[in-house]
């Protein structure tokens, strides 16, 4: 490796090592975090089976479908759901944000690199317990290759997804810059974000108007379109549609950050701190 | 006996007097419940939205009995809570010993030390879900008796809610570093939030376990159940008093075992 490349990578990498032993330092209370998501994951799907009544499908899925939904669902929020605006916001509140502005790093990249390490953390520290939803629920997972769509298909709305959820959440966190009690305002982003995200049921589930919506704000696209690739309930134009709001997210919610951070920082250093 | 009345309105009072904080945590602490109940009544709205029951009960059954749960856990809460999650803290940092020194029934006071005003909010969130289950059924009439019945398993869901949480909680006394056990409680009582009957699809054995072992099913379900459809209604009341009695028993008696084999935290 040429010298010119070495310095930045070892930062890099040095500063991954100090966020995921931030995060991991929770591991004992971890786990106990992760099973208040993983209980909801195991009731819902029970309480649609008991709800088929013997229709075939609900909303276009399948009992196996339906339960296989929740599984992904719960492997997409810990890979791609992000929440870095607690972060950020504790780090201009706590007055540590100055710090940020001094280091020879982007500070995009730098909550990035966070939220990357807590993706990690918790879809590795989540791993066992995956398997323990699949055994409890092994009758209606199928196990033949062509069940599900696995391919890039499903991994490039994936990433996507997760893009746009960081995006979106680092847009949240910067707004801390401009208005001191953001974190009130928080809830006015989860609260849609859970209705529209498909996390408590799937998006045609719903009435047509409330999912119409969820697939013009960015929430339809971080975990109810993977999901739903994932299951291949989705055609190819509308896969090629989902891909496009996905980037059109992507880049909407890059201006956003861009302008915030822009006005936030001029508002945050005129304070003199 | 009446000393311990007395000793608890003295609790009362205390946490009253914070009365400038309560003001502002008692909305706040509102808001954020209906906030968290509001998704799951979304929940609840989706499911009926497609079918007409879910393992035999109704909508209006159904929210009765998420609001009568979530009654539950406010009353508990507010009564419990703020108390039996810092057992743990009490453990680790050594004010177990200072607590287990007074002149007074130790589980008692680690149980019902601070009354959490605040938590209120969520009881009265919970009443208007049981209005909006009602609203769905107005028929629905209950007779003095039905409503007394009622009552009366409520309290001993409310007993068995405080004696499973004790029993979880007292084995911080041994697992140390855990300090959200309370957590993992209020993550096993979502259970009750939902009729025993939706484990169904893996046979008699878990429905059994929810029913008599672990007995989630007589929190909020088992009353329910008795306010809709009023057969059974002696047997269902004596097993919920005994299964009541029973658990509260072995709280007590966990409890004992625990602070007796308790090696104070400075030696």
């Amino acid at each position: 490796m040429t010298a010119s490349l070495q310095a930045p990578l070892r930062k890099w990498l040095q500063l991954y090592g100090l966020f995921f032993q931030d995060a991991i330092v929770y591991r004992a209370n971890a786990v106990i975090w992760l099973m208040t998501d993983t209980v909801p994951s195991v009731l819902m799907p029970l309480v649609w089976l008991a709800s088929y009544n013997h229709r075939p499908t609900i909303g276009g899925f399948t009992p196996s479908q339906m339960v296989v939904y929740y599984i992904v669902v719960l492997f997409l929020t810990c890979a791609v759901e992000s929440h870095i605006m607690w972060d950020i916001s504790n780090d201009i509140k706590a007055g540590l944000f100055n710090v940020w502005l001094t280091r020879p790093v982007n500070y995009m990249a730098a909550m990035y690199a966070s939220n990357v390490s807590w993706r990690l953390m918790r879809t590795v520290i989540f791993i066992p317990l995956f398997f323990a939803v699949v055994a409890v629920f092994h009758q209606w997972v199928r196990f033949t290759p062509n069940a599900y769509d696995l391919s890039w298909r499903f991994w490039l709305a994936v990433v996507l997804g997760h893009v746009v959820s960081f995006l979106t959440s680092y847009s949240m966190g910067l707004i801390a810059l401009t208005v001191v009690e953001a974190r009130s305002l928080y809830n006015f982003y989860y609260l849609p974000l859970v209705i529209f995200n498909g996390q408590i049921a799937p998006l045609s589930c719903f009435p047509p108007a409330i999912a119409h919506i969820a697939y013009m704000l960015p929430f339809g696209y971080t975990i109810a379109f993977p999901a739903q690739v994932f299951l291949k309930h989705v055609s190819e134009p509308m896969l090629l549609r989902g891909y496009a709001m996905q980037v059109m997210w992507i880049a909407l919610a890059a201006i956003l950050a861009r302008t915030l951070w822009r006005n936030g920082l001029k508002r945050y250093t005129a304070y003199g701190i | 006996m009446k000393r311990y009345l007395s000793l608890y309105g003295a609790f009362v009072r205390y946490c009253l007097r914070q009365a400038v904080e309560f003001r502002v945590n008692f909305w706040t602490n509102l808001l954020a419940n209906m906030g968290w109940m509001f998704s799951l009544v979304v929940f609840l709205e989706i499911i009926f939205r497609n079918t007409n029951s879910v393992a035999g009960w109704t909508k209006p059954e159904m929210f009765v009995l998420f609001g009568t749960y979530s009654l539950l856990r406010g009353i508990s809460n507010t009564l419990f809570y703020n108390n039996l999650s810092q057992i743990p803290l009490y453990v680790r940092k050594g004010e177990m010993d200072y607590i287990l020194t007074k002149p007074v029934n130790s589980q008692f006071f680690v149980s019902l030390r601070y009354v959490s005003l605040d938590d209120l909010g969520q009881s009265l969130a919970a009443v208007f879900v049981i209005g909006y289950g009602w609203l769905q059924l107005p028929s629905l009439t209950p007779s003095p008796l039905a409503l007394l019945d009622f009552a009366l398993l409520l309290v001993c869901g409310l007993i068995l809610f405080y004696s499973l949480n004790m029993l979880l909680m007292t084995l911080s006394f041994w697992l140390v570093r855990l300090d959200n056990l309370m957590v993992l409680a209020d993550t096993v009582f979502q259970v009750a939030r939902q009729p025993v009957d939706i484990f169904r699809v893996f046979g008699l054995v878990p429905r059994f376990i929810l029913t008599y072992i672990v007995p989630l099913a007589f929190l909020a379900g088992v009353p329910v159940r008795a306010l809709f459809h009023r057969d059974a209604a002696i047997p269902t009341l004596l097993t919920a008093m005994a299964l009541a009695g029973l658990f509260f028993t072995f709280s007590v008696l966990f409890w004992n075992h625990a602070t007796r084999s308790y090696s104070s935290a400075s030696s």
